[in-house]
């Protein structure tokens, strides 16, 4: 039932957010000079900072670059740095600390509304994989009769990984300066933790009290001008069928040629045999 | 620069109500073993028996209650071992009472970071004396935050 509501929570701060930045976008639509060239975009993930504050037992820094290696193709990595301290004494207490590493691809859906558009709206997978220490410092389960039951578990290194889709869209707001939203559906691969006791915060993935989390994300990012990519010679496809017609043409000409040529030459030869 | 302060905007909703619960607990912890008692009226047939006045002492504690008019209870396992004695009367006017002893294993199960761990049993065996009591099976054998009868005791 709680799920449920938190789900739901998440559901209408998306939507939400889809709106308003889908307005933010309808805005955007402005050539910078920039746009001509093609370079690594990175940036950091903005949503983090308030979490820190709301949740402030969570630390997180994370980190994002992508590349465009195609028409509408990118290849997208992040990385990124989780401490966690949670203190709920006596019932319980857990710290970890660790990285993560995602790699993938987004794929931008965004039919451009002018040349060198640079904003996009994208789909994406990644996979991912975090390194990470954790322990339970402290735990009691209150018990009447029996007295309550105490424990600890010490650190330990886990290395979970995961599966994500990713959505999102990015704006460029100022030149080569970009603003994105993104929403991330991870699915943990790693199931069969120790003892039975999954980590509670898993960097890059969050936290992992279930198998599949949903999460929202705020980026600003920066594209580092590198190359100006080379126009693809646009070919007009009639003239490209003129050209193959022709082509044809002037084979069966000189086909007709050569059959002349050789008939004549066998005409020549038994002339002069018969004489 | 409307568009940055509709992006502003959101940013500012998405975060304005996410104060998650992991600091309270709202889901249940404790996982008592439910005892159910009943009336043997024929092999087939059992109706639910209101105890008068149920004596019920766990074996190796101190404690003793005495709860009128009940047809179950629900006591805590010993979490430090594999099994618990219970002495059990029906009527505190009755000199005698039964010992019924359960045998179990117990896992630890994460509930949330408010709530932290709960103890869930896997019931084994269940064993009585028969002053008073004629039977005893065991119905459910996880023992969980559901509260119902795992055990039903048969006078």
């Amino acid at each position: 039932m709680l799920r449920n509501k938190i789900i739901l929570r998440y559901f209408i701060k998306s939507i939400f957010a889809f709106i308003f930045l889908f307005a933010g976008y309808t805005q955007a639509l402005a050539q910078f000079p920039s746009d001509a060239y093609h370079g690594l975009r990175i940036g950091m993930d903005l949503s983090r900072i308030p979490i820190h504050f709301i949740k402030d037992y969570r630390t997180d820094l994370n980190f994002h670059a992508d590349l465009k290696v195609d028409t509408n193709l990118y290849i997208a990595a992040e990385t990124g740095w989780n401490k966690t301290e949670l203190n709920n004494k006596p019932a319980f207490s857990y710290k970890s600390n660790g990285i993560f590493l995602k790699a993938g691809i987004d794929y931008n859906l965004l039919n451009p509304s002018f040349p060198f558009e640079s904003n996009m709206v994208f789909v994406g997978v990644r996979y991912g994989i975090a390194r990470m220490d954790r322990a339970i410092p402290s735990y009691q389960i209150e018990y009447p009769y029996w007295g309550d039951v105490k424990g600890e578990f010490p650190y330990k290194t886990i290395t979970p990984q995961w599966g994500e889709a990713t959505l999102g869209m990015k704006v460029e707001v100022f030149n080569n300066l970009f603003l994105s939203w993104g929403l991330h559906l991870r699915m943990l691969i790693t199931r069969n933790f120790d003892n039975g006791l999954r980590p509670y915060l898993i960097p890059g993935f969050g936290v992992a009290t279930s198998n599949v989390v949903f999460d929202v994300n705020y980026n600003i990012s920066y594209r580092i001008p590198l190359w100006r990519p080379k126009p693809k010679p646009k070919e007009d496809k009639k003239e490209k069928e003129k050209s193959k017609l022709q082509k044809e043409l002037d084979k069966k000409e000189n086909q007709q040629k050569q059959n002349a040529a050789n008939k004549k030459k066998n005409e020549e030869e038994n002339k002069a045999k018969n004489s | 620069m409307k568009y940055f302060l509709y992006v502003l905007g959101a940013f500012f909703i998405l975060f304005s109500t996410s104060c998650g619960d992991d600091k309270e607990c709202n889901s249940p912890v404790k996982t008592p073993l439910g005892i159910g008692f009943f009336q043997q009226i024929n092999q087939e047939k059992a109706s639910d028996s209101m105890l008068p006045a149920l004596s019920f002492h766990p074996i190796g504690t101190v404690d003793t209650s005495i709860q009128t008019n009940i047809n179950a209870i629900y006591v805590p396992l010993n979490p430090h071992n594999n099994s618990t004695q219970f002495y059990i009367r029906p009527d505190t006017t009755l000199s005698m009472g039964d010992t019924i002893s359960i045998s179990y294993t117990n896992d630890l199960q994460f509930v949330s970071a408010g709530c932290g761990f709960k103890n869930v049993y896997h019931l084994d065996t269940v064993q009585t004396t028969h002053h008073h009591i004629d039977s005893i099976r065991i119905k459910l054998k996880e023992v969980n935050v559901t509260q119902q009868n795992n055990i039903e005791v048969f006078y």
